[in-house]
């Protein structure tokens, strides 16, 4: 037996244990923020420290003598030091789905002793929205959700979280039938630095929706100068403008711009491809194509159903041309999903109405 | 030409490449082999085999089954070994492969062509012991197809498909069984031709021992052929407890016949596993533990299976405790038995034995035995095996009784897993929602081969839940976003197999966008992957497409472009014959120069295709093979070829017993065809009265006569316009023909002799008619419940029309004048009647009232707005009795002013037999005139 060899082992793993434990601690004490990749990388730069500041533009981080400045367009990931185990937890919880257990859990996590304000911030804002989705399927945390959101809105008004709070909290008042809380949402959102296009690009899907096209073009228009280009923010401002061609019956305009979009996106962008799919559909419905509409919304039903509020009016569409195409059980089949995952959704309504070819 | 140069190189660049691994294995084999050849005055192994059969068998059992083709190719090629010997060999092939395939209709496909390769290459054999062998191998091999259909038909949703699969296992058995006592035979009289004694150094002692042992094994092979026929019939039934007594007392001779054999030894293992599958626990039970104690080494095969057989025996007596540990104990004890047919047998008794105790457990101990039995079954039910339709079932009742699980809630490994556990027990929508939750959790995924496999299994099973549209988006997306990724073709050929369903199920709204769809895909596909099966798909979908369109060049370019060593390429030359075939006819109706090119070209396409199926091995009996049989047979009788079509059916008519019934009564039409196109008419006839004493249906008779009585018209027809000499060889058989139908089943019908009388009017043959129209008369007519049913009404009518037009043909006008007589109290304005009321005045001789009569109809008929042809008809008799009269000047006046007076509005049939009549009038007034001249 190599008695020699067992010292060597001993102090390997001594030395193994005490690294785990300096990078544990390491990562106890230090904020840190992911970047996103750049052209070329398949992942993006780590910056450690401690974050300083946060606005809805940038955030500041102090890297031993030196402040960091990282614009919220580059961030891929922030992870506060201190985050309590149990907003870890609620954040697990609300993954996989259970969101009723993730708000328990967030509620935890606020009332955890010691938080810094980030991560006050960051729970509270996780708490409304997660009540906000609670809220899609149990009508009685609707103005539960709301609330959370305003107050949120009101006690952080130059956070980074807070346009993000103002989109969820137009998501739901939205349905609703006061004009005046649309608008100050719609008002706040542009008054937050940064976020004046995305209010416009907002807006102007709302006006589409009620009526006003050439308004909402406008606005779209106006609002160019306000949108970097080749951003995310871009794209959602051309499938705005798609859907607002459609609401204009501006069919053959609005089919060219979808199906440019659908092709310059990659194909998991949900956000940009979910309501071209939608406006394509609606386009080829329009033109008296029902199979080709029922193909283009199919592509939000089943690849893009993660963006809610298209997901519901895909679903809608597909209940409607099941019944064109003479298939009623395929047509309950649709309207009863879309009924049991969206329950408040004016699209159910919209989906029992008459099918239009 | 040019071309052709680096494109040969290639070729063999390529051929090189794949023979290189062939290459490695072989140096890997040379050691054994070399040392095999070393030893003094062998030539071969001491096995017995060659060396080319045991780096075959090297091949075989590491899956190189394509390393296999290959190498059988290069020894065709070498001519080294005999034809028949390599012949054998790639039976042998096929029938290892097929034991490795987890897809069952594959694998069942390759079992088929196994046995039907095995079948040629036994032709070839001559040296006993190479027969026997390959004799029982080919028992073997039927046996297992039987048992993979026995299998099958255990997962079928109705009884009545579980039947006919129950049904044609016991035939393969029977046919297993058949030539396994042939055999047996065989081997008996081959050891009686060895004299004895033959001592241990006698040379003949290892043939003697061999030809021994394979006798046997064969007799050990009948009882288990009918232990295996015994599962087929339903438990305690009569014939399944005859089949395991039967195989019980065989396997107790073997075994007391043959103690210290191997096979004496597993003769004792089924007659236990007889005895038990008879109730008979304690005999079973005591000869497993015999088994279980046995020490030799030779025997832990044996062993092992008694352990697993009785630990079914423990179940079988309520100790499922017990049944449980043993169960357990076997699984540690042969953990590389786990995946094989017995270890999935024995996790699946785990499973099962552990859900029989659950009643009886804790709460706690409850979820851990669920759980366990679940991911028991959960491997069992994913593997091919005689034990995943039980599995199955079970797996399906723990999950009825388990809460649901919500699969956005699982991670990616547990969704992947979840979704191909639903798959397996056909929860499609169930697969398709964990998919989708396991596309959601691999986004991350940078190579997106996570998400490429969910979507692809999500699409899969969308398309096995009937919903094609969401199938195709899916599968569409799939190829083509991200087509360098494996599973991208398998898509993509997925979602045109969705696209082709979506487009036959919703043909009635926009079928046209369907058909783009469905074009664009498939052209993507062949594009994109060229090479690959999945692009002969979308080329066959482009064809079909074409085809279905009409555009029969586009369809042809599309069939030609499918490559010589596809898969599908016997099918692209069934199709491509069929597209040339309606192509050659289209331009024999232009009278196209290239109609007989093409159709020439179909026929070697069909012929192609035929060829490549069988050298493939795929058997006579394919239902795709008779297909392309009878639709050459087809384009042989239509191109005068008729004697070489009887050949094709002939031969056909072989392999056409278990084909389907639509297969059959088209083999038989074909038949007709080819018979009366052969001039062969007598055995048209034979073969009809062959089909009806053999049991064949009334329509499919009926069909058969019609269509041979329609054959016999248009010949009759063809043959009177040319003035043949045997037209009057045809009508006597046409004659005997319409009699042969009166005395069949198929002229049972009132359809069948109504028919026949009507022809034998037509053909002159007014007293035969009678007859006939009689017999109806008496069958029918006078048959209350017949006439009584006034969907008949028109029937007895027509009948009653026909019978007074038979009588006066046949002068017996009292029958005629009656016949009308009773008609005309029902329906006196029958226009049919009453121009039958004029024709029987005519032949009577009563010319007066003919006149009277045919002058009133017409001027009756002449109200009527159109006028019928009838109208027409009556003013040509009336100018038939003025002419009669000696007033053709009249009635050739009546006639021409008939055409003024109507114009364009006569119809052109009409018209044509009114000028014809005045033409003739004209015509036999001048001849009179000339003859009075003449005077």
């Amino acid at each position: 037996m190599n008695t020699n060899r067992l010292p060597v082992t001993y102090t390997m793993f001594l030395l193994c244990v005490i690294a785990t434990f300096n990078s544990v601690s390491l990562r106890a004490q230090t904020d840190e923020i992911q970047l996103k990749p750049i052209a070329g990388q398949t992942t993006g730069r780590i910056v450690r420290g401690t974050i300083t500041a946060e606005s809805p533009r940038e955030i500041k981080i102090q890297v031993g003598t030196k402040t960091e400045t990282i614009t919220v367009d580059d961030l891929a990931d922030v992870d506060y030091a201190g985050t309590p185990q149990a907003f870890l937890e609620a954040e697990q919880r609300e993954k996989s789905g259970d969101l009723n257990a993730a708000l328990e859990s967030y509620k935890r996590a606020a009332s955890a002793a010691g938080l810094k304000p980030f991560v006050a911030q960051l729970v509270k804002f996780k708490y409304a929205t997660a009540l906000a989705d609670a809220g899609m399927n149990e009508p009685q945390k609707l103005n539960d959700s709301i609330t959370a959101l305003q107050q949120f809105v009101k006690s952080y008004p130059n956070g980074r979280h807070t346009a993000l709070a103002l989109e969820r909290l137009l998501n739901l008042v939205r349905s609703g039938s006061d004009q005046s809380k649309i608008d100050s949402v719609l008002t706040d959102m542009a008054n937050i630095p940064g976020n004046q296009g995305r209010a416009n690009i907002l807006k102007a899907e709302l006006l589409a929706e009620q009526g006003q096209a050439e308004k909402a073009l406008q606005l779209l228009d106006t609002a160019k100068s306000q949108i970097p280009k080749n951003s995310e923010l871009e794209r959602l401002a051309e499938s705005t403008r798609i859907k607002v061609l459609v609401a204009r019956k501006d069919f053959t305009e609005a089919e060219k711009l979808a199906r440019t979009l659908i092709e310059s996106s990659v194909p998991n962008d949900a956000a940009a491809l979910a309501p071209a799919y939608n406006s394509l559909g609606d386009c080829l419905r329009a033109a008296g194509k029902p199979k080709d509409a029922m193909i283009a919304y199919l592509h939000t039903e089943i690849l893009y159903d993660r963006v809610a509020g298209e997901h519901a009016r895909a679903l809608a569409a597909i209940t409607q041309l099941w019944r064109v195409l003479e298939k009623p059980d395929r047509a309950e089949q649709t309207l009863n999903k879309l009924a049991s995952t969206y329950p408040r959704s004016p699209w159910v309504k919209a989906a029992q109405g008459v099918p239009k070819p | 030409m040019r071309l052709s140069a680096p494109n040969m190189r290639y070729g063999k660049l390529l051929s090189i490449a794949r023979l290189f691994p062939i290459l490695l294995i072989v140096l890997l084999f040379k050691t054994s082999l070399v040392n095999a050849q070393n030893k003094p005055g062998k030539n071969v192994p001491p096995s017995g085999k060659s060396s080319e059969e045991l780096f075959l068998e090297g091949l075989w059992a590491r899956g190189y089954y394509d390393l296999a083709d290959d190498y059988l190719a290069e020894l065709k090629r070498s001519g080294k070994v005999p034809a028949g010997r390599v012949g054998w060999f790639d039976a042998r092939s096929t029938f290892e492969d097929a034991s490795s395939q987890v897809d069952l209709n594959r694998r069942r496909g390759l079992l088929e062509q196994s046995i039907s390769k095995m079948a040629q290459a036994i032709g070839t054999f001559s040296e006993p012991a190479e027969l026997n062998e390959a004799r029982l191998v080919q028992v073997r091999a039927i046996v297992e197809l039987a048992h993979l259909i026995w299998v099958e038909s255990q997962d079928q949703p109705n009884p009545s498909q579980t039947n006919i699969l129950l049904k044609q296992a016991r035939e393969r058995l029977e046919e297993a069984r058949k030539a396994n006592t042939s055999l047996i035979r065989s081997l008996a009289a081959q050891e009686k031709g060895f004299k004895l004694p033959v001592l241990p150094d006698d040379p003949r002692r290892p043939d003697f021992e061999r030809t021994q042992l394979d006798r046997l094994n064969a007799q050990l092979q009948a009882a288990l052929i009918d232990y295996e026929e015994a599962q087929t019939w339903p438990e305690k039934s009569q014939e399944r407890v005859g089949f395991l007594t039967k195989a019980a007392a065989l396997l107790q001779k073997l075994y007391e016949d043959n103690r210290q054999q191997l096979a004496g030894q597993n003769a004792r293992l089924w007659q236990a596993k007889c005895l038990q599958e008879l109730g008979r626990l304690p005999e079973a039970s005591g000869i497993y533990g015999e088994l279980a104690d046995q020490a030799d080494p030779a025997l832990r095969d044996i062993r092992r299976r008694a352990i697993y057989f009785r630990l079914l025996a423990y179940r079988d007596r309520g100790d499922f405790a017990l049944a449980a540990d043993e169960a357990r104990r076997w699984l540690d004890s042969y953990p590389d038995q786990v995946r094989t047919d017995d270890g999935l047998g024995v996790q699946l008794e785990l499973a099962r034995n552990i859900i029989l105790q659950l009643p009886k457990a804790a709460p706690n101990e409850k979820n851990a035995g669920e759980r366990m039995a679940r991911d028991r079954l959960g491997s069992v039910v994913r593997v091919y095996s005689r034990h995943q339709a039980e599995a199955r079932k079970l797996l399906n009742q723990l999950r009825k009784s388990a809460p649901t699980v919500e699969p956005r809630k699982l991670d990616l490994t547990a969704a992947m897993a979840a979704g191909q556990e639903a798959m397996e027990l056909k929860d499609w929508a169930q697969a398709e929602n964990f998919f989708a939750a396991a596309a959601e959790k691999s986004r991350g995924d940078k190579s997106n081969n996570d998400y490429v496999k969910a979507r692809y299994f999500q699409t899969v099973a969308l398309f096995r839940d009937d919903k094609y549209y969401e199938a195709y988006v899916l599968g569409d997306h799939i190829a083509r976003h991200y087509p360098n990724l494996p599973l991208a073709p398998n898509a993509a050929e997925v979602a045109i197999a969705a696209m082709t369903y979506a487009y036959n199920l919703l043909k009635s709204v926009d079928p046209a966008s369907d058909l783009k769809r469905l074009t664009d895909l498939c052209e993507y596909t062949a594009k994109t992957w060229p090479e690959t099966s999945q692009a002969d798909t979308g080329r066959m979908a482009i064809a079909e497409i074409a085809r279905g369109q009409g555009r029969y060049d586009d369809a042809v370019k599309a069939l030609r472009s499918v490559p010589a060593n596809s898969e599908q390429f016997a099918d692209a030359q069934a199709k491509l014959g069929l597209v040339l075939w309606r192509q050659s006819r289209k331009a024999a109706e232009t009278k196209s120069a290239n109609a007989s090119q093409t159709s020439s070209e179909a026929i070697t396409a069909f012929q192609k295709s035929l060829e490549v199926q069988s050298k493939k091995g795929v058997p006579d009996e394919d239902p795709k093979v008779l297909t392309t049989r009878l639709d050459l047979a087809d384009a042989l009788i239509e191109t005068s070829r008729p004697d070489e079509s009887l050949k094709i059916i002939e031969a056909a008519e072989k392999s056409v017993k278990d084909a389907s019934a639509e297969l059959q009564s088209r083999l038989r039409r074909t038949k007709v065809r080819s018979l009366i196109a052969a001039d062969q008419l007598e055995q048209a006839l034979k073969d009809l009265a062959a089909a009806e004493s053999s049991g064949q249906s009334v329509e499919e008779l009926s069909a058969l006569y019609f269509q041979l009585g329609q054959s016999l018209q248009d010949e009759m027809k063809e043959l009177k316009a040319k003035s043949d000499g045997r037209f009057v060889r045809v009508r006597q058989s046409y004659q005997a023909f319409l009699k042969s139908l009166v005395a069949s089943k198929a002229g049972d019908s009132w359809q069948a002799l109504q028919w026949v009388a009507e022809a034998q009017i037509d053909d002159n043959q007014a007293a035969n008619a009678l007859e006939t129209l009689r017999r109806i008369e008496t069958h029918f007519i006078q048959n209350e419940n017949f006439a009584n049913n006034p969907d008949n009404h028109q029937r007895v009518l027509r009948t009653q029309l026909k019978l007074a037009e038979a009588a006066r043909k046949s002068g017996e006008f009292p029958l005629a004048a009656s016949t009308l007589q009773l008609m005309a109290k029902k329906n006196p304005n029958l226009l049919p009647m009453m121009m039958e009321q004029g024709y029987l005045l005519e032949a009577q001789g009563k010319s007066s009232d003919a006149f009277v009569h045919w002058r009133t109809l017409a001027t009756r008929l002449g109200g009527l707005n159109p006028r019928p042809p009838e109208y027409y008809d009556a003013w040509i008799e009336v100018a038939h009795n003025l002419e009669k009269q000696g007033k053709s000047a009249t009635a050739r006046q009546t006639l021409s002013g008939i055409i003024r007076l109507g114009g364009t509005k006569i119809p052109p049939e009409s018209r044509l037999k009114l000028e014809t009549e005045i033409n003739r009038i004209s015509s036999s007034t001048k001849t009179a005139t000339q003859k009075a001249g003449a005077k």
